[in-house]
């Protein structure tokens, strides 16, 4: 059934209308769809069936759809209690070692108090009044935990000396020359 | 007494080709087309317990657009992988060739131009102007009101028409070459 409408269209609008007659489902396509069908359906059943099996006490054949599901969902689960207990067994680690006073946060202490002294140690050498803190920035930079720390950390960064955004800011010369028109 | 898997099977063969045709015409790409046809009927053999038997094309459709949706969902976040399939891919004959690129360029275009309109006037125009079924057949499958259904089909029409005049350059060169 051809509407009025289609008929007081173009013929090439026409003929883009009628290609959609071209979509329809070949016979061959239509069989193989059919097959398909017919095999999801009985795989479907397949498995519903052994699973109903399995629930009432009934054993799964090895390597049966319902048998992979199994497989598939016991090892999710198990990587996820392996994950989880390694967690928890690095967590009491740290406790152990914390108490012990050997752990990893033992060894972060020693490099932040090796810089605090060696900050104090330049700002006196210095004879700079506010000690520690103004020489703050300069010894963070070598925080490197190595042998000797203390001094290594002073010697370098007497050397490195960061200056950073020492230039006052009304010094920083801008473009404002008028612009020239190019040629 | 007739089975589940009986039911289905002349549910498919009585409606097979319809189911087919609206999800090509609702959105799905050739490519992914015989695989949405098969999930309706599955999604149908899992339901067919709820249903009345009154119009089963009406059900049918109702399912078709709903897993159409959901594809068109699925297709925003999924990655097109190039070369898969080839959107088209019917081979055609030797003797064909020309009429097929033909074909396939009107049925592009006819893809391009659904694709302006929203759900709701692509479902009524599918149905009246491309399955050619009454409106009050339509307003029953989709369901909608029938003046409703008149009042987007009208949309549909006229969002056609301006899309198909603007690419007259495309088609008409092509029919112009005598290949039509």
């Amino acid at each position: 059934m051809k509407s009025e409408w289609r008929k007081g269209l173009p013929a090439h609008a026409r003929d883009v209308l009628e290609s959609a007659a071209a979509d329809e489902c070949g016979e061959e396509d239509f069989g193989r769809m059919n097959e398909r069908l017919l095999a999801a359906v009985a795989i479907g059943a397949g498995a519903a069936g052994m699973g109903a099996a399995a629930a009432m006490g009934g054993s799964i054949p090895a390597g049966s759809a319902v048998g992979k599901g199994l497989g598939a969902i016991t090892f999710k689960w198990l990587g996820a209690i392996v994950v989880g207990a390694a967690a928890i067994s690095a967590a009491v680690w740290v406790q152990q070692e914390a108490a012990n006073g050997t752990g990893p946060m033992d060894e972060v202490q020693s490099v932040s108090d090796a810089n605090d002294n060696a900050s104090r140690r330049l700002g006196e050498a210095r004879g700079d009044p506010r000690g520690k803190e103004s020489a703050d920035n300069e010894v963070a930079v070598s925080a490197a935990p190595r042998e000797g720390a203390e001094h290594g950390a002073v010697e370098g960064n007497a050397a490195i000396s960061m200056r950073v955004n020492t230039v006052p800011r009304d010094t920083v010369s801008r473009n404002t020359a008028p612009r020239t028109a190019s040629p | 007494m007739t089975t589940p898997d009986t039911r289905l099977k002349d549910l498919f063969e009585a409606h097979g080709r319809f189911v087919y045709r609206v999800a090509r015409r609702l959105g799905a790409p050739v490519r992914d087309v015989e695989d949405l046809t098969q999930e309706v009927f599955l999604v149908a053999y899992r339901k067919l317990d709820e249903f009345d038997g009154v119009s089963p094309r009406g059900w049918l459709f109702q399912i078709t657009s709903r897993v159409t949706a959901d594809y068109r969902k699925r297709a925003c976040t999924q990655h097109e992988v190039l070369g898969a399939s080839a959107p088209d891919e019917r081979a055609p004959s030797v003797d064909g060739q020309e009429r097929s690129v033909w074909v396939g360029q009107l049925r592009m275009a006819l893809d391009d131009a659904l694709d302006t309109l929203t759900v709701e006037q692509r479902e009524v125009f599918t149905l009246h102007e491309l399955e050619g079924l009454p409106m009050r057949e339509c307003a029953a499958l989709i369901p909608c009101p029938e003046q409703t259904g008149y009042s987007r089909v009208n949309a549909a029409r006229k969002k056609i028409r301006r899309f198909l005049c603007t690419q007259s350059d495309i088609v008409h060169g092509l029919s112009l070459k005598g290949v039509g």
